[in-house]
């Protein structure tokens, strides 16, 4: 039946079947962890140790723990019985499919495990970056949209064009699943070829060799010492400023730098591409009185000479920054005056409002706020129109005699503003 | 193996520790049980989760027939209750160094078959170290009680590579084994902080 077995089988590699059982095993399966194609088709026997007492007819097969249709099986002899799979899927985990041989109480006999799946096909989009002319990672995709369901094993490999041996990188999944990092021994203005290996159980596939130039892949840090700053009181104005990536500098290079920027709230970044070899920039037609992240990045390019564009480094880390704001405030404005507890004005008998702006026009008539709170803490809220800066203000106070208005000093308003004492002491 | 009936009088004599050093080192290595059964109980149900069904259905029967080159249990549940404290603890000792050795052979075979399971290679390794500390800490429990321990395990896991069935069955009887040890050597460490109350 050992030759039943080699021919029946297509598309497969397979051990052959050992023809001797180790004193202990209870039954054997042939194959022993063969690998296919996925849709070929494999029969497998299982031989019981004639110890047992058992027969071919007392045993039944299951695939990944569900059982096989007995329309499948066929005795082959008194102790063996065998199985006929067709048009099998890809494994199901990568250790491999479990086809294991029962008998009729359950118990497992014996187990062979399946490997099904596809070779490997070519690496494709090999793409690869040097940080500052120190080192190489290269990136690439696995060429198939779909699985293997075999375990791929991935070489990159490289060498100069002209001489020297095939290298093998070491250091994977340093940029994700498909990469690799060499450290060191990089030469320069010379071209190196780079291509990636793939290998499972059923075969190997080479990608198309690329060839390239250290310089002409440089990428670099991120620029330094990002900083954005409003532009005075220019509501819809910032400006940004940073520094070259500090280890390219010795190196003759002209770097083109990008910014990005966008609101808080949205996700969405504008990008300013024009922005040359200068070190600063001013973003106009921003809305004013709103919260920007902003970010930079730098490329390298010309580096040595290279007639080639640099590769974009990574953004900064964004910086944050608003734009100031005039106008109403939304929602109240509070400001809070503190005394001392049993002097000085109740809620019941105070009002306030802003009354002078320091530096910058000022609006119609205040409307007043009401204070709230004991003595000692009076919180005074209201809808004023004041833009931010140092404000007056001016109490109304409930008296014997009627109202009487207070001008108080100087506080800075947005919203807790904080008067520091009681304007008047009681006299 | 000597009869150890007589435990306290024997620790009196020949222990170069104090009771109280002896019961401390009794509750540490109590904690480290707690840790391995939590640990052990882990790697079994991420092993099997790998090794695809049958091992991974609730149900799983693995057959009776010990794997080849694979020592079973060897004292079963009924006589270990039985047994002095001594001859517990030597039983344990006999079980600890082995496993590093077992749980290493699995790490090797797991590597080859399932190689991007990295969290499992991570927990095969962790039980292996757990195993050699906890080794280290009954022999000095064993020496302080005066107690003699068992002979180093030999070296018997060479021979050929198993086919992948027999790596994974194999596998399994060991995670199973270190868990089933983790259990008793929790029981036993618990009774022994009983005798030994800090």
């Amino acid at each position: 039946w050992v030759d039943i077995l080699r021919i029946a089988l297509n598309n497969g590699k397979h051990r052959p079947p050992p023809l001797v059982q180790r004193p202990a095993d209870p039954a054997v399966i042939s194959p022993q962890d063969p690998t296919l194609v996925i849709g070929s088709s494999l029969i497998a026997a299982c031989s019981v140790n004639s110890d047992l007492h058992l027969k071919a007819e007392d045993l039944y097969w299951t695939l990944n723990g569900r059982r096989l249709p007995p329309e499948s099986y066929k005795v082959l002899n008194g102790t063996t019985l065998s199985v006929a799979l067709a048009n099998l899927n890809g494994s199901r985990q990568q250790s491999g499919d479990n086809l294991v041989c029962h008998s009729r109480d359950g118990s497992i006999l014996a187990g062979s495990c399946l490997y099904v799946g596809l070779p490997p096909e070519k690496p494709v989009n090999i793409t690869c970056w040097s940080k500052n002319m120190k080192d190489l990672t290269c990136k690439w995709a696995p060429g198939t949209e779909g699985e293997t369901y075999l375990h791929t094993n991935y070489t990159l490999k490289y060498k100069l064009r002209w001489y020297g041996r095939d290298n093998t990188c070491q250091e994977y999944r340093t940029a994700g699943q498909y990469s690799c990092h060499i450290p060191k021994d990089l030469a320069l203005f010379t071209p190196y070829e780079i291509w990636v290996e793939a290998s499972n159980r059923l075969g190997v596939a080479v990608s198309e060799v690329v060839m390239l130039d250290i310089l002409d892949v440089v990428t670099t840090d991120p620029p330094a010492d990002v900083t954005v700053s409003r532009v005075g009181d220019l509501e819809d104005q910032l400006s940004v400023r940073w520094s070259s990536p500090p280890a390219l500098k010795d190196f003759l290079f002209q770097a083109k730098y990008q910014i990005q920027y966008r609101v808080e709230e949205s996700s969405e970044w504008k990008v300013v591409d024009d922005v040359g070899n200068q070190t600063s920039c001013r973003l106009a037609g921003l809305r004013p009185g709103t919260v920007y992240f902003v970010q930079v990045r730098c490329n390298p390019f010309g580096i040595y000479g290279s007639k080639k564009a640099g590769i974009w480094s990574d953004w900064s880390n964004p910086t944050a920054a608003s734009t100031p704001r005039s106008g109403e405030q939304h929602g109240p404005a509070a400001i809070t005056m503190v005394g001392e507890e049993g002097k000085g004005p109740s809620e019941s008998s105070t009002l306030a409002r802003p009354a002078g702006h320091r530096g910058g026009d000022w609006g119609n008539v205040q409307p007043w706020g009401i204070c709230q709170g004991p003595s000692s803490q009076l919180i005074c809220m209201g809808h004023w129109r004041a833009g931010p800066g140092i404000l007056q203000w001016e109490r109304l106070q409930q008296g014997a005699s009627g109202w009487q208005r207070v001008l108080g000093p100087w506080a800075w308003l947005p919203g807790g503003a904080w008067a520091p004492s009681w304007w008047e002491r009681a006299r | 193996p000597v009869d150890h009936a007589n435990l306290l009088s024997s620790a009196s004599s020949s222990s170069s520790l104090s009771q109280q050093e002896v019961a401390t080192k009794i509750k540490q290595t109590h904690r480290l049980t707690v840790l391995l059964k939590h640990c052990s109980e882990q790697l079994l149900a991420e092993y099997v989760r790998h090794q695809g069904e049958p091992f991974s259905s609730p149900d799983f029967q693995p057959p009776a027939v010990a794997v080849p080159g694979l020592p079973s249990p060897s004292v079963p549940p009924e006589p270990w209750q039985a047994l002095s404290d001594g001859k517990r603890l030597w039983h344990l000792v006999a079980a600890y160094t082995t496993l590093p050795g077992l749980l290493g052979s699995v790490l090797r075979q797991q590597a080859e078959l399932n190689p991007l399971a990295s969290e499992l290679h991570r927990q095969l390794e962790a039980a292996a170290r757990q195993c050699r500390g906890l080794a280290g800490n009954l022999e000095g429990i064993m020496g302080a009680l005066g107690v003699p321990g068992p002979p180093p395990p030999s070296s018997s896991l060479g021979g050929p590579p198993p086919s992948a069935f027999l790596a994974k069955m194999s596998g399994y009887h060991v995670c199973r084994l270190h868990r089933d040890w983790a259990m008793r050597s929790h029981e036993a460490l618990g009774l022994l902080r009983t005798k030994y109350p800090l």
